[in-house]
């Protein structure tokens, strides 16, 4: 992305001088000015950004002025869609390395509190997901072909009236089907796992995880804990 | 060697594989409306699991084929069947739903079933008013769609939009009489009886308006002298034969000659766009992409075709047969 889309990149980190100051801090908050050109609050982590983005303690960061202006996207946008697409990933690694700990202990299936979380976390990939859809469209901006060609000069001759009414009836279907999964989520989810195959009791072995038919039994675990 | 042809090949090679085998299964959720039993839904709907999303690769491979290869025409048709193109997503999008939960629940699997059926209708529909929209012409200028986004609900469309429910229902009806068990069966044919010779009326019908209304088709007409006629004979033959034995054949009879039906339709609808790929403005060779795009997409499709073929025809043989009573289970 810095060698293909420069401006995409430097959106993303929250920069705006050509070369940051060094060494560069992590940034994880930002009110960015567009009009003149700069952040009027900026939140980071010191060294961070330079440790992470120049592999050195003292690199400088590109910043957004690097690109003309006429040639820029917004940075409030793909500044907050990175962060929220990086940060669920750092959060979803953290459960992960947390879930794996918890199954080496033997106490995967009996802490409600996890269980809890990983019920919060199930939107996590999804989110995630369209946070990174919204960095690379928004990031890519005003081109539609980077370098190439511009979103406007690549409009259709379709009027706007016919654009709006198909926009309508995609928002108006999916909220039905999105109210349809989540009702037959529910109810599948309420029915539980009746049907779980004979278990084997919960243990701290791994061994198991690898044979799925004496897969210790969530149900009957959480239940007794 | 003349590749914008050989793609061309390519697209109508897969576009008639997406609409005889997309056919069936959106006419077999066209007749889930007419089928009051829910047994016998269950059952038509489990002739087609297996089978019926694997068929919709095709009309990707379609989709591709005409961005890649002839991006012009891609240009020039998408704005031009852009309604009809969108709410047929929308449509297949609500047949994938229902069709999905439907298993999950009985007290609202009839909602299910009305829902699937209506996407089937209106997919079916909107794939009509498409082929109706390129029949009637789209009006070019400059490279671009100069026309309205309007003209595709004009009466030519819409007839045809119709014809091809019809015609999707008598490719559905033939395949339940080929997969499905007695009471079944017996319900398509009532419904083959009904539905073919209506399909061969109306498909009369859009051929007449179509000439009258295009002066390109009429000057088809008098360059196919004699193929088109043949054709329209061979079609009125066919539709004849399929009503006639709707009832008596033997099962896989209805479905063969239906398929043969959607083949002579668009052998003539082919020699009729011919040679071009915007009727009746762009022929095939101004609207295509570079020969290295060109060379892409057929050795893409070269590698891609035979794999979707192979584990298509190895999922139709190993659902071969008729649908066991309680489904093919899990």
């Amino acid at each position: 992305m810095l060698k293909y889309q420069p401006s995409k990149m430097q959106a993303a980190e929250g920069f705006w001088e050509k070369n940051s100051q060094s060494p560069a801090p992590y940034y994880w908050i930002i009110i960015p000015d567009q009009n003149n050109q700069r952040n009027r609050f900026a939140l980071g982590i010191p060294y961070l950004g330079s440790i992470w983005l120049t592999h050195s303690l003292d690199g400088r960061v590109e910043g957004l002025k690097n690109t003309p202006r006429d040639s820029q996207p917004i940075m409030g946008m793909v500044f907050y869609a990175f962060r929220i697409m990086y940060g669920l990933a750092i959060v979803m690694f953290a459960v992960g390395v947390a879930s794996l700990w918890l199954r080496l202990r033997g106490r995967l299936f009996s802490s409600r509190w996890f269980l809890w979380m990983l019920v919060f976390m199930t939107p996590s990939g999804i989110i995630a997901t369209l946070a990174g859809w919204y960095v690379a469209e928004t990031g890519r901006q005003p081109w539609v072909i980077y370098g190439i060609l511009r979103t406007v000069d690549a409009m259709s001759p379709v009027p706007a009236q016919a654009l709006l009414s198909s926009l309508i009836a995609f928002v108006c279907v999916y909220a039905v089907f999105i109210i349809v999964f989540l009702t037959f989520t529910f109810r599948i989810i309420r029915r539980g796992p009746a049907e779980a195959p004979p278990h084997a009791e919960a243990s701290g072995s791994l061994k198991n995880a690898f044979r799925p038919h004496v897969l210790d039994s969530p149900a009957r675990v959480v239940k007794r804990g | 060697m003349d590749l914008p042809l050989l793609s061309a090949s390519f697209l109508t090679f897969a576009l008639t594989l997406y609409v005889i085998l997309d056919g069936f299964d959106l006419g077999v959720g066209i007749l889930l409306l007419l089928q009051p039993a829910m047994p016998s839904r269950d059952h038509m709907v489990d002739s087609i699991t297996p089978t019926w999303d694997g068929n919709e690769t095709w009309i990707i491979m379609a989709g591709v084929t005409v961005l890649a290869a002839f991006p012009v025409a891609y240009a020039i048709l998408l704005p031009a069947l852009y309604l009809p193109v969108i709410f047929m997503l929308l449509a297949l999008g609500f047949r994938g739903v229902s069709f999905e939960f439907r298993v999950q629940t009985k007290r609202h699997r009839r909602k299910c079933d009305i829902a699937f059926a209506a996407g089937s209708i209106v997919a079916a529909f909107m794939q009509g008013l498409i082929l109706g929209g390129l029949m009637q012409g789209v009006r070019v200028q400059n490279l671009h769609f100069a026309g309205s986004v309007l003209d595709i609900f004009r009466p030519l469309p819409v007839i045809s939009g119709i014809t091809l429910v019809v015609g999707y229902v008598v490719l559905g009806g033939g395949w339940l009489k080929l997969k499905s068990n007695l009471s079944v069966q017996q319900f398509a044919s009532r419904c083959l009886r009904v539905s073919t010779p209506l399909f061969a009326v109306l498909f009369g019908i859009v051929c007449i308006y179509a000439v009258n209304i295009q002066p390109s088709i009429r000057s088809e007409w008098m360059s196919h002298r004699i193929a088109l006629p043949c054709l329209v004979g061979l079609f009125a033959v066919l539709a004849g034969t399929l009503t006639a034995l709707a009832k008596k054949s033997r099962p896989t009879m209805p479905f063969f000659l239906g398929l043969l039906l959607f083949v002579v339709g668009i052998s003539g609808i082919v020699l009729i766009v011919f040679p071009n790929i915007v009727p009746f403005s762009l022929s095939l060779w101004d609207a295509a992409s570079s020969s290295t795009s060109q060379k892409f997409v057929l050795i893409g499709a070269a590698l891609v075709t035979p794999v979707v073929l192979v584990y298509s025809g190895f999922a139709y043989w190993i659902f071969r047969g008729r649908t066991p009573e309680n489904g093919w289970g899990e």
